[in-house]
């Protein structure tokens, strides 16, 4: 789906990111069709971004799509309601699931590592 | 020299339901009055583009309001309204565009708003609608269930939530300028409002059995929706025109949920052929 590791350099370097992922613990689950990968979060730092180990516990947060869902999402110019991952869990193919609260506060971050995911896709870093 | 924008603010005292509330303007133009209604949690300094425009400050005396609790338009003195849950009804909220119109001596002002604006611009038309010469709603919808939500004032939550939450109801075109500075204003605004402020948006409005009485003949109505809307979507600003006999759609591309500040010269491209036909009293385009 995605060069994990790059993400990974990418979003520890990432000034946005980072001051919106200020103090953050949390396991997010990527799920892309049947595949899943683990992005975890520690004080606010991307600590690993590696496949899902079935023997990990449980996420915090888990954002999922077919895999024909997650290339609308990246677009480098989304279709209307893919243009935002919240969008795109109303009214399209999306589930944003887990702790709430910890979306919610973190939705700034999770907002900007979606458009970190496009450019990592498309190589515009 | 120094540069001054156009636009003037001062406050003026409204009575409003038994209880006086001091209320923030800002205008700019002369011409026929055309009343601003920005949208939920955020204030008129939303409108700020609009009130610069030259062509429309030939037009339109145009007054940009702060809603009571909103931007510098603060809480009532005389009222105790800490100890219970800031809410806005439609009663409310549908006064303040009125007694604004009364005190500033606009007659038969045009109104434009935008999301709860956009709500207000149809509930104007349907109660009272020999006081306004046209409404316009932008983001506007018969009904939008499910805002009233404790996400939006929760002790673990701030308010970069609904700050960037906003910033994806925008259109991605839109200039990263203007949606950063429309997700700004998002993130000032009192914890408490934004989520009252959706007791109207999502609650007390809804127009779903009643949007047919609307007569357009004393008040035309005009709904105008963003592409990138995933809130007051396109379908269901084109459904609510077409449960108002005479009542005109369009759809902005490439504009989100804040038409007038995410992209400015995007909207006045939109609006302008609309203002135009109002203040000539001529078909829209």
């Amino acid at each position: 789906m995605l060069d994990w590791q790059r993400l990974l350099q990418h979003a520890n370097a990432d000034g946005e990111f980072r001051l919106h992922a200020r103090f953050w613990n949390a396991r997010v689950r990527i799920v892309h069709g049947s595949e899943r990968t683990l992005l975890e979060m520690v004080a606010g730092e991307m600590r690993r971004a590696q496949p899902w180990d079935a023997a990990d516990f449980g996420a915090n947060l888990e954002i999922a799509a077919p895999p024909d869902e997650w290339d609308a999402l990246l677009e480098r110019l989304p279709r209307p309601f893919y243009h935002d991952v919240w969008a795109a869990n109303v009214h399209h193919g999306f589930n944003l699931a887990g702790d709430s609260l910890n979306l919610c506060a973190y939705y700034p971050a999770v907002r900007r590592l979606i458009e970190l995911m496009r450019e990592v896709k498309h190589g515009t870093l | 020299m120094a540069r001054f924008d156009a636009a003037n603010g001062r406050y003026v005292y409204l009575d409003i339901d038994g209880g006086e509330y001091r209320v923030y303007f800002e205008e700019a133009g002369t011409g026929i009055p055309l009343l601003l209604q920005h949208t939920a949690g955020a204030d008129g300094r939303q409108w700020r583009h609009l009130l610069e425009d030259a062509a429309l400050q030939r037009q339109f005396r145009m007054i940009a309001y702060d809603l009571p609790f909103h931007g510098k338009s603060l809480p009532p003195e005389q009222q105790v309204w800490w100890d219970k849950p800031y809410q806005l009804t439609q009663d409310f909220l549908m006064s303040v565009p009125l007694a604004l119109a009364q005190a500033l001596q606009c007659e038969r002002p045009v109104y434009m708003g935008s999301s709860i604006g956009g709500h207000l611009a149809v509930d104007l038309a349907l109660h009272h609608p020999d006081a306004f010469r046209a409404v316009i709603g932008l983001e506007a919808s018969a009904h939008t269930p499910g805002g009233y939500a404790d996400e939006f004032y929760h002790p673990a939550i701030g308010n970069d939530f609904k700050a960037h939450l906003m910033y994806g109801l925008m259109s991605p075109t839109s200039p990263e300028r203007y949606r950063r500075e429309t997700s700004w204003v998002y993130s000032q605004g009192a914890p408490a409002v934004f989520k009252g402020d959706l007791y109207y948006y999502s609650v007390d409005h809804d127009l779903r059995q009643t949007a047919g009485q609307i007569d357009t003949t004393r008040c035309p109505v005009h709904i105008m929706n963003g592409e990138y809307d995933w809130s007051g979507t396109p379908a269901a600003g084109q459904a609510l025109a077409d449960m108002i006999p005479g009542a005109t759609y369009r759809t902005m591309l490439g504009l989100g949920h804040f038409p007038m500040s995410e992209d400015p010269e995007r909207f006045l491209g939109e609006i302008r052929p609309l203002l135009d036909a109002i203040a000539g009293n001529t078909s829209p385009p």
